[in-house]
């Protein structure tokens, strides 16, 4: 289940690039679902642990992705809070798809778009259950 | 400002303008490699070209701002992963740094008076990158239907309208609380609809976002008044007749609202707190102080806003 905190915690991981590029471990990269994040948002081919195939910058290391799927790896691979305000909007379907397969907790500090208002997640800071993510942003957004 | 970033497999071609620019968009579009070049480039690697008027840099990453204290009239770029854009002074050390700043950062930064016009998204076409304004400034000043206005302004905005027009009139109290004074107003009547939004389009790109996507699901009846400001807007009127610009105010002024909010007290007896008796219908000039070297003394003030189409706006001169 997805859990959506406005704002950050003292645990809460901001600096992903860092953090990934620091602790990522290569057997991830056999994961067919991080395999497909990585073509949907970097339009980038993972050729092997080490190696990245992007159109534009040619052959890349892991740490050469985008803040965007780096965030979505950890979330998929470890229990971290990650900040999901590293991310754009193309990486906001992917949390509902890592939210259908484990429990996971994002920060957001903007607007983030989903492709859809309308689905079901936790206020991580009181526990509450919402339906609509409109009437949580409006709670938060200043 | 047009600036030009450039390696054999990347480039960047931008146009800005005023103090702050704000760059967002979807991961994978190359805003971070951008700022990667800019630091390759300050380490010395004279393969990157940059062209530009003026000098186009970045800082080190774990910065503070103490670096940026050595720079002058330059184009700083900061990303996300910046230490500075952490820090509980950044509002200060950026306002006070006399450069033009181009931020990657989705977060909202509240404290930056940042023009609806001056929020990006990164496009990239294989090596080529650009920027595209998120939104744009309508200017519209016709309206009709008009049952009820919202201003985010809570002293002269919106004294402005109770003044001028003979509509409902309410304050949001502040730019951040106008979606949750919408939200109360539909729930507390279920006929609230045909609303005017009146915002400062100068300061109000990190509310937008969150105004259109309610405004797109509540399907509520709304037209939207995007001056830059009340006071820029008084200026554009006569006997001043000044449309100023973020070109022409470049790095002096925060914001466009700043600025005219500035020229209009050089000019009349205003302050933010309360709408002068000049801007209003009856002035009674006599008690100014600033009576002699008011340019109202022989203009009477008429706002060119046309709310309803039968002509709500009272016509009383």
């Amino acid at each position: 289940m997805l859990s959506i905190r406005w704002g950050t915690t003292e645990d809460t991981i901001e600096l992903v690039e860092s953090v990934f590029d620091n602790n990522y471990e290569e057997e991830w990269f056999d994961d067919p679902l991080v395999q497909e994040m990585v073509l949907d948002v970097d339009k980038s081919r993972v050729l092997s642990p080490y190696c990245i195939e992007s159109p534009v910058l040619g052959q890349i290391p892991p740490s050469g992705l985008s803040g965007g799927v780096k965030a979505l790896i950890l979330a998929l691979k470890t229990d971290w809070e990650i900040w999901a305000t590293a991310c754009g909007n193309n990486c906001a379907k992917w949390f509902l798809k890592i939210g259908e397969l484990k429990d996971l907790t994002i920060s957001i500090e903007h607007y983030f778009r989903f492709p859809e208002t309308k689905f079901d997640f936790i206020d991580a800071a009181t526990g509450e259950l919402y339906h609509s993510y409109t009437d949580f942003m409006v709670k938060y957004h200043r | 400002m047009h600036i030009e970033i450039e390696s054999k497999r990347l480039k960047y071609e931008l146009d800005i303008k005023g103090k702050y620019s704000v760059i967002q968009g979807d991961s994978g579009n190359g805003k971070t490699n951008m700022c990667r070049l800019l630091q390759q480039r300050l380490t010395g690697d004279k393969t990157i070209k940059i062209q530009s008027d003026i000098p186009v840099l970045t800082i080190a990453p774990f910065d503070s701002g103490e670096g940026l204290q050595t720079i002058r009239n330059s184009i700083v770029v900061l990303d996300e992963n910046y230490k500075i854009l952490r820090e509980p002074d950044v509002a200060f050390i950026l306002r006070e740094s006399d450069n033009y700043f181009i931020i990657i950062y989705r977060k909202n930064l509240d404290f930056l008076p940042l023009c609806v016009e001056n929020l990006y998204e990164m496009q990239a076409d294989g090596r080529r990158h650009w920027i595209q304004p998120k939104y744009t400034v309508s200017g519209r000043k016709n309206f009709t239907r008009v049952r009820h206005i919202l201003v985010e302004d809570k002293v002269s905005g919106f004294e402005f309208f109770q003044e001028h027009f003979d509509v409902d009139v309410i304050s949001a109290m502040s730019k951040s609380e106008i979606v949750r004074c919408l939200k109360r107003l539909v729930e507390m009547d279920s006929e609230y609809n045909d609303v005017l939004i009146v915002y400062d389009a100068a300061a109000f790109a990190y509310q937008k976002e969150a105004l259109d996507v309610w405004l797109d699901e509540s399907k509520l009846r709304v037209q939207i008044l995007d001056w830059y400001s009340f006071e820029h807007y008084v200026l554009t009127q006569a006997p001043f007749l000044i449309n100023l610009t973020q070109e022409e105010i470049g790095k002096k002024w925060e914001s466009l609202e700043q600025a005219a909010e500035n020229q209009l007290k050089n000019r009349i007896n205003y302050h933010k707190g309360h709408l002068p008796d000049c801007l209003k219908q009856h002035s009674s000039c006599n008690a100014c102080r600033q009576i002699d070297t008011c340019e109202y003394k022989h203009h009477v003030f008429r706002p060119d806003i046309c709310i309803n189409e039968e002509g709500n706006r009272m016509e009383v001169f």
